[in-house]
């Protein structure tokens, strides 16, 4: 990979510009991956007229980029690993003919590339009124526009043989080489204008901010494939034999705002602050279409007030200051243009006549919602505080949210949403809250010195929650008692629910005796599932009440010291009540995993690993897994403390160098990252994914849902900065 | 003077900058560019024509080309292989159910089928309502709507015997808890939307263009819906099912009463039409759709309606015959879908020496063949000309089946396929000798074929129907991946008659006998000298729409079941049959010397032997030994909150562990 950059500043009292061009080369694992990128930036600004009241804004940046990758993409890998090992199946035959099917010929079955260019520009008017001190008026106009050409031709294994003692070539047939070309073009508009006033009256300061803002967005895309290429030299639209087919569309989209904001102070000691959106959606009827939302505030800075410092000396209590605010808060719910009813095309066609003349059908697609802005009430308290001369500070603060108007169908009452029929049951807003989220956090920070040593302290944490207090109709009562959230945290994006589970089966006397899953449990190292409803059989699906794949707990520790210009500090990070989504295919649901298990299960159960506690069950052939199923140990604790930073600096200047004049200064720095870290014993994917960075998808064919992060790295970083 | 001049201009565009900016656009203005809203569609008589025609989409098998209720049948032997885009019926032919999501791997039309419903029906409200709509083409439109409602209702209580009958767009606020109603209520409410279709296309005076539903699509469809309720009602009288407490399978009406119906409907279209007179020619002619025989064509052609192409499915997987080691093709069919012994057997054979026709293994050709019958009933013989068997049968069974011998193409040796097996080396695998059979490991033919292998014949037989052997590749191989232009019947002409004559054997009516040897003598049989009608009507309908979509030869089974108060289906109740051809090949592991039989007087040559045998592979069982397979169950999942339905007969308490 390389990088470049060059960058200019510049200007005079009445104007000034910054401009910069880059280049960005990157090469992937194969030849046929290629991305390169080349940025811009002009920004300037101008005073205009003599007492330089108008300010002229106009910037202008884009970057254009090339994206090379082979025809499959990354799925060239998920192909490798089905079939036999990689390892055996190098790029020859025996007898060095290239080999069909291996990697690098799945390589060489055509090209995705992608060319894109983004430009934006903002040029914006600010009329610093006269008369009127403090008040400015501005209008700017933001247009941002993207086109994109993907080209993805694909054709046959070129160049490798059936087998070793092939004379030709695998057979290429000219109709299997497609191509596909893609044409997209986006824009965006959006028009500001803004009035903005501040002045202080004495002790009063008062600000006052208005603005209205407008979006209107355009896409539109269109396609063709064609096939039949005899060569692959020249894989161009044109030259294709037949068309395969040819679409495209268009769609828009807009919105508009207004904002107002009101901030006043006395004396820095009482705080005011009233802010207010309107906002237009086109997801709404137009009698329905306009939010009202707002937030007012209030500060008290006791530690201003005389009689605070009579009582309390700010020697001890130099800082002391109050906040509470409520406000309510707006959320778009809703598909675009869903207070109409719809119609919509089919994708095929149907012959009629004589001649099988196409014809294409309509049908309802959508049924009229009627919905508006759901809202979310949210209250916040909060404290700063510095005691000691400021030598211990921090701050503490709560939140609670209540969230309003989640979307529910048109009626509570139980359908049967199969008879009714319709594409869609039309919605409402609930006119109630049905979540409530809410926390706190705190921060603790001491500093001091004795004598020539400096050293420092300090402590945050903070914990949030969110729990389900009503569901929005009578249906989503699961008709399993042990499917009830209410009261219980319904957050965990993969694994709200599932079987559960207790431990895993050590010995064959043991399932004797159990029931069993007909077909998941066909040897020891499988999970125990439970018999929850004592009906008999285990196929009990519950709530699992977990937290999801954000730490509703985290928190972090500094510790530092620093002695005559050496400086240690080392830095704890961690989190709790968080939860792990297992990944494919640590669940066993892809059969690659007889081929590369061993790299991915050392924390398993295995016939030389028989441990009922190992934190996963033993691998097993895809269809006797649990891995498209869920089981409760698929949800996983996922919390962790980490020793984050360990860094050593040293400050040249201060004594070394103290004397040499041409340099300004010079640092050296030993900095340990991600120096231990500590799991729980039952943290499934030791040595596999850092749980700071945990999947959160189920989907064994997205990044999200496969192990795809890295393993905790360590890295040790040695620096020197030096300042002429 | 002039500053405050210069500034006020300043002012001033700046000003006019803003109005620009706030007025040029109205984000709030945008309308769907991609979507009508439904005020101003139904104002549009081009948009209510193709909101009909979006019914047309949801013809059986028009989505996909599985022939999914043939492989339920004794037609055909699919594949039990999970992985490949074939046909999976396994779970479904062994009557595997799962309590809380019924027939593992299959749903019966439910929820899908009533978003038709819906859609008919606010059709039906839409068109009636509307002053944009001709008072002609609103005759077309409701015709077309009441057949796809009766079209949707019939495909649904195939499945479920009965099912809640929704006749009008519900909306959010009607109740939903519906319960089934009466079988009898249903089929009625069927036959009165044809007859409405009927009445409103009187009503039309132009032409519906081919492949659209005319008065006779609807007058033709009166008689098929007509048969399955007579049946339904002879179930009803026989007292199929107990298990009914609410009566829902109670018909007032006896078969007799249905039976006229379907009667009168098929003889008044008997002469409007004629039979196509290559009957192949109505599966492979590009032209098909115009055939004399068409009554409702669904036509697909490349680049405009893609989804049925038999032609990339029918045939084997792996090499053309004749390659060399230069250059060797592979065929790359994944079928999946097999033609079994029974249906083979069916097909007669001219006797050689007295020109009658006769089962093939009682012609004078099968004792040239010395043919015998084993103790276990199936059929051996032993002969160098063994391949006589599949010569001079009804015509019906070349452009169905394709046999040991027979092209895939021109009549060149590598467009032939071979289905014989070498066992001459059980502890070799085959691979360059007989090509085209799913038996790879000879010391274990009791066992299933896998992964690709299982896309081989198992039977002995390949499915033929819809194939069109006209693109090829350059390397001469068959273009399979192009959509043919092709057409399949939901109704055509043959149907007609044989409706006719079912109908007209239960009434005693003297045409009955006509109609058949109408469908014999185009099959190039003569006519029906038997004693046994009804037998006859049957086994020329199952030979006549034999692997053709939609398919026919499972339900009818199943209503004939039940007007014979069957309980034990024995068709769908045992193991498909097929035959074993055992020939000495050359084999090697060097591809093109080979892949021949060996020739009389070679190393290792033997006389060709051939079996026929009951598939022994447990995966491939059958089962239908309770009338309670008659109709899917509702899941426990569904009736714990549905409590007005009626589980249907003899699955309440049903043991699904068992």
């Amino acid at each position: 990979m390389s990088q470049s950059n060059i960058s200019l500043r510049g200007g005079s009292e009445r104007l000034s510009y910054y401009s910069s061009l880059g280049y960005m080369n990157q090469k992937g694992i194969s030849k046929n991956y290629n991305y390169n990128q080349v940025n811009f930036v002009l920004n300037t600004d101008a005073f205009l007229l003599n007492d330089k009241s108008l300010k002229f804004t106009f910037n202008l940046n884009g970057n254009t980029s090339n994206n090379e990758k082979p025809a499959r993409g990354e799925g060239v890998f998920n192909d490798a690993m089905y079939g036999d090992w990689m390892p055996k199946r190098p790029a020859q035959w025996s007898t060095g003919l290239p080999r069909k099917g291996s990697v690098d010929a799945l390589l060489n079955t055509g090209f995705n590339n992608t060319e894109a260019y983004r430009f934006q520009m903002n040029s914006s008017l600010k009329w610093f009124v006269p008369y009127v001190e403090g008040l400015s008026a501005s209008a700017s106009l933001n247009f941002t526009t993207s086109y994109n050409t993907n080209r993805q031709f694909n054709h046959d294994q070129e160049n490798v043989y059936d087998n070793p003692y092939a004379t030709n070539f695998s057979s290429y047939n000219p109709v299997n080489a497609n191509l596909y070309q893609y044409w997209y073009k986006y824009k965006l508009t959006t028009g500001i204008f803004q009035l903005d006033y501040a002045r202080s009256f004495g002790k009063h300061n008062l600000a006052a901010m208005a603005n209205y803002q407008s979006q209107i967005r355009h896409e539109n895309w269109t396609s063709a494939r064609k096939r039949g290429y005899p060569t692959t030299l020249a894989p161009q639209i044109d030259l294709g034999a037949e068309m395969v087919s040819n679409t495209g569309n268009s769609t828009e989209w807009g919105s508009a705002s207004y904002i107002g904001r009101l901030t006043y102070d006395y004396d820095n000691k009482y705080l005011f602050q009233y802010s207010a959106n309107y906002n237009g959606s086109l997801s709404y009827s137009p009698d329905k279409r306009w939010g009202y939302f707002h937030a007012a505030s209030l500060g008290w800075v006791m530690t201003e007030e005389s009689w605070f410092k009579d009582l309390i000396s700010p020697e001890y209590v130099n800082m002391f200051k109050l906040r509470g605010g409520v406000g309510l808060v707006g959320n778009e719910v809703g598909k675009p243009f869903s207070f109409l009813t719809q119609y919509t095309q089919n994708d095929g066609r149907v012959l009629f006549g004589e001649n099988m003349s196409p014809n294409v059908g309509w049908a309802v697609s959508t049924i009229a919602s009627d919905l508006r802005w759901s809202s979310s009430t949210q209250y916040g308290v909060g404290l700063d505080y510095g005691f000691f001369r400021d030598r211990l500070n921090g701050s503490v603060d709560a939140f609670l949210y209540l969230n309003k108007g989640d979307v529910m169908n048109m009626t509570n009452e139980m359908i049967r949403t199969d008879i009714l029929g319709m594409p869609n049951i039309p919605q409402i807003n609930a006119p109630f809250s049905t979540s409530r989220k809410g926390g706190y956090e705190f921060s603790i920070n001491w500093q001091d010195r004795i004598d020539q040593v400096g050293y420092r302290l300090g402590v945050n944490y903070s914990f949030w929650d969110e729990r389900q207090t009503r569901h929005t109709g009578q249906s989503s009562d699961y008709w399993s008692p042990t499917f009830d959230d209410i009261g219980g945290r319904w957050m965990h994006p993969v694994y709200p629910y599932g079987l559960k589970t207790d431990g895993k089966y050590g010995d064959w006397n043991d399932m004797y005796n159990s029931m069993l899953h007909a077909s998941r449990n066909m040897t020891t190292g499988t999970v125990a599932l439970v018999d929850l409803n004592g009906d008999g059989r285990v196929n009990d699906y519950y709530f699992f009440n977990v937290p999801g794949t954000t730490p509703l707990t985290q928190f972090g520790v500094t510790l530092g010291a620093d002695w005559k210009g050496f400086d240690f500090e080392v830095f704890f990070q961690g989190a709790t009540n968080v939860s792990g989504a297992m990944p494919s295919p640590m669940r066993s649901q892809q059969s690659y995993m007889w081929n590369y298990g061993q790299y991915a299960f050392q924390n398993a159960y295995t016939p030389s690993n028989p441990d009922v506690n190992a934190a996963l069950p033993i691998p097993v052939p895809e269809g006797n897994g649990w891995g498209y199923s869920f089981i409760d140990t698929w949800a996983f604790d996922a919390s962790y403390l980490k020793l984050k930073n360990i860094s050593l600096r040293y400050d040249m200047k201060r004594s070394v160098l103290k004397n040499v004049s041409y340099i300004q200064g010079m640092d050296l720095s030993f900095v340990v990252t991600n120096a231990f870290m500590w799991t729980k014993k039952s943290y499934p994917l030791k040595g596999l994914q850092d749980p700071e960075f945990i999947t959160s998808g189920a989907s064994i064919y997205n990044n999200n849902g496969t192990l795809g992060s890295y393993p905790t790295q360590r890295s040790y970083t040695l620096g020197v900065t030096v300042t002429l | 003077m002039k500053h405050k001049i210069y500034r006020f201009i300043m002012a001033g565009v700046f000003l006019v900058s803003l109005i620009g900016i706030s007025t040029a656009c109205d984000p709030l203005g945008i309308e769907p560019t991609t979507q009508v809203d439904e005020d101003r569609f139904w104002t549009n008589p081009q948009l209510a024509r193709s909101y009909v025609n979006s019914y047309y989409f949801w013809t059986q098998s028009a989505s996909s080309d599985t022939f999914q209720s043939e492989q339920w049948s004794d037609n055909a032997q699919g594949n039990a292989e999970q992985d490949w885009n074939t046909y999976r019926q396994e779970s479904f032919n062994k009557r595997q159910y799962d309590e809380n999501s019924g027939i593992i791997g299959f749903s019966a039309p439910w929820a899908d089928a009533y978003k038709k419903v819906y859609n008919v029906n606010l059709g039906i409200e839409k068109i009636n309502s509307s002053d944009a709509i001709s008072e002609n083409l609103k005759n077309q439109l409701l015709a077309e709507s009441h057949f796809f409602r009766a079209f949707v209702y019939f495909d649904m209580i195939k499945f479920w015997g009965t099912v809640p009958y929704v006749d009008r767009a519900l909306t959010i606020d009607d109740e939903t808890y519906l319960p089934q109603t009466e079988r009898e209520v249903v089929f009625d409410n069927i036959l009165s939307d044809l007859n409405e279709s009927v009445k409103y296309f009187e009503g039309f005076s132009g032409r519906p263009e081919v492949g659209l539903i005319n008065k006779d699509v609807a007058t033709a469809f009166i008689s098929r819906v007509a048969l399955y309720a007579a049946n339904a009602a002879d179930a009803s009288a026989k007292n199929l099912y107990s298990d009914d407490a609410k009566g829902l399978f109670k018909f007032e009406k006896n078969s007799q009463h249905y039976y006229q119906i379907a009667y009168n409907a098929a003889k008044s279209l008997i002469g409007k039409y004629s039979l196509e007179e290559n009957y192949a020619d109505l599966f492979t002619s590009t032209n098909a759709h115009m055939s004399s025989e068409s009554i409702w064509p669904v036509m697909f052609k490349e680049n405009q309606r893609g989804g049925f192409n038999p032609t990339s499915k029918n045939g084997p997987d792996y090499l053309y015959y004749g390659g060399t080691e230069a250059a060797s093709y592979s065929w790359n069919l994944r079928s999946g879908l097999f033609p079994t012994q029974d249906l083979v057997d069916a097909y007669l054979q001219k006797d050689e020496v007295d020109g009658q026709w006769k089962n093939w293994w009682e012609t004078s050709q099968a004792q040239a063949m010395g043919v015998t019958i084993n103790e276990d009933g199936e059929i051996e013989g032993e002969s160098a000309n063994y391949r006589d068997m599949f010569a001079n049968r009804d015509a019906r069974f070349y452009a169905t089946v394709t046999y040991d011998g027979a092209y895939m193409g021109p009549e060149e040796e590598r467009y032939s396929i071979q289905t014989w097996i070498d066992n001459t080396d059980p502890a070799n695998t085959l691979r360059y000798s007989a090509l085209h059979t799913g038996y790879r490991f000879v010391d274990r033919m009791d066992v299933a074929p896998i992964n690709r292998a299982s896309a081989q014949t198992i039977t002995g037989y390949y499915s033929r129907k819809y194939s069109q052997f006209n693109n090829f590749n350059n390397d001469g191989t068959l273009n399979w991946g192009i959509q043919r232009q092709t057409t399949f019947f939901n109704i055509r002409y043959a149907e007609v008659l044989l409706n006719a004559a079912e109908a007209g054997i239960k009434l005693g009516q003297s045409d009955a006998v006509q109609y058949i040897n109408e469908i014999r003598n185009r099959a190039g049989l003569d006519n029906f000298t038997g004693s046994d009608l009804y037998e006859e009507m049957k086994l020329q309908r199952r030979l006549e729409f034999a692997f053709e979509a939609p398919g026919f030869r499972y339900f009818d089974l199943l209503r004939w079941g039940e007007a014979e108060g069957k309980t034990t289906i024995e068709e769908l109740n045992q193991p498909s049959r097929g035959i074993w051809i055992f020939r000495k090949g050359v084999e090697s592991l060097v591809v093109g010397q080979n892949g021949y039989p060996v020739q009389p007087g070679e190393e290792g040559y033997f006389t060709p032997r051939f079996e026929t045998f009951s598939v022994p592979y447990s995966v491939y069982g059958r089962k239908f030994d309770n009338s309670r397979y008659y109709f899917v169950p509702f899941s426990a999942t569904t009736l714990k909150d549905y409590s007005q339905l009626q589980q249907n007969p003899g699955w309440t308490n049903f043991d699904y562990n068992n």
